[in-house]
């Protein structure tokens, strides 16, 4: 039997980006119980979940970065008018929240936001899929890493 | 021959600190290079932290940038001989050159410290590891003032270029093999 895994900083980030999709759901009038912080095995609409990162290098601000892109899911029933009609609510608050979303050291930015649909077997839905960019890591004189086992900063150098 | 790899230098824990001149030392001599005249093997982090002045995770560069001062001499040329040129050396002059995060948000920050202090000398360690192994270099510069504040939903960056008053002593090798270099001109191996 094993524990549970440290947390790492995609961890922080899943969090973050969460509690922004609590927020955005709860603009259309659903409750929290509708936002899924992993994706969900047979997800029922309305919902939304934040879906599984890719990590790519880059630069922000010229500073060589290491950052975790995660797909960000508002699923509607694609069969009931009234859930179609909130789908503007929801890319407005959606990019508010997500945009605003409390990832540290930085803040993420939205590179796309647009329609799609999942396919559920069968079930007529309709989606809009923010294209989050959370940026993790920066290449500073501070060794940093993904995980906290090591090269965690010391508190007291900022 | 035998295939020899290079030697790589890469900076993965690095640190630089700053901490103002006190010339009412104990002591004091403007030769110093750190603070109570230690040099790049003796200076400790503990000689610059008194205000908690030593930055890490907000620099993206730091570096020793050595400015050749050498100028050349040319004579033209004669019925009987070609132009020439010729080299008058010079020492080198240094900048400590610092790309970092802003930090006007923190009341202790490096942003502060530039801006309260421009044009304060100071004495500066630059390490490679962690502050405390060699590589490192220690000297004296003149502070000037950061940027502050840029354009809005950027993560701002900024950068300074300090000059080094004198040349720099630097700490050369690894823990347990380093040469001393300093900036009298001195070079001692393994030094105490």
């Amino acid at each position: 039997m094993t524990g549970p895994a440290p947390r790492t900083k995609l961890d922080d980030t899943r969090d973050a980006l969460h509690a922004a999709l609590v927020r955005t759901l709860a603009a259309a009038g659903w409750g929290p119980e509708r936002a899924h912080r992993m994706p969900p095995r047979q997800p029922v609409a309305p919902c939304g979940w934040v879906d599984a990162f890719t990590l790519s290098q880059g630069h922000t601000e010229e500073v060589p970065m290491t950052a975790a892109t995660v797909p960000v899911v508002l699923l509607v029933d694609g069969a009931s008018p009234d859930q179609v009609a909130r789908l503007d609510v929801l890319m407005a608050h959606g990019w508010v929240e997500l945009t605003a979303a409390a990832t540290k050291p930085f803040g993420p930015a939205i590179l796309t936001a647009g329609p799609d649909t999942i396919d559920l077997g069968g079930a007529e839905t309709r989606a809009v899929v923010f294209q989050v960019q959370v940026p993790l890591m920066v290449r500073t004189l501070c060794h940093s890493t993904l995980t906290p086992s090591d090269g965690a900063p010391s508190p007291d150098v900022p | 021959m035998p295939v020899m790899e290079p030697t790589i230098l890469k900076v993965t824990d690095g640190l630089v600190a700053l901490t103002l001149v006190d010339k009412a030392a104990s002591g004091y001599s403007p030769a110093w290079q750190a603070p109570g005249g230690k040099t790049a093997a003796t200076a400790t982090l503990a000689d610059f932290t008194a205000a908690n002045q030593q930055w890490s995770a907000q620099i993206t560069s730091g570096k020793l940038t050595p400015s050749k001062q050498s100028n050349r001499s040319d004579r033209p040329a004669t019925f009987c001989s070609p132009a020439s040129s010729s080299v008058n050396p010079a020492q080198s002059t240094y900048a400590l050159d610092l790309s970092f995060f802003q930090d006007a948000h923190v009341r202790d920050g490096l942003s502060a410290f530039l801006f309260e202090n421009d044009t304060l000398e100071a004495y500066f360690l630059l390490a490679g590891n962690a502050g405390t192994a060699p590589p490192r270099a220690v000297g004296r510069v003149n502070l000037v003032a950061g940027g502050f504040l840029g354009e809005p939903q950027a993560n701002l960056t900024d950068s300074v270029s300090l000059d080094v008053i004198r040349k720099p002593d630097v700490l050369f090798g690894s823990t347990g093999s380093t040469r001393l270099v300093t900036g009298a001109g001195t070079a001692t191996n393994n030094p105490a």
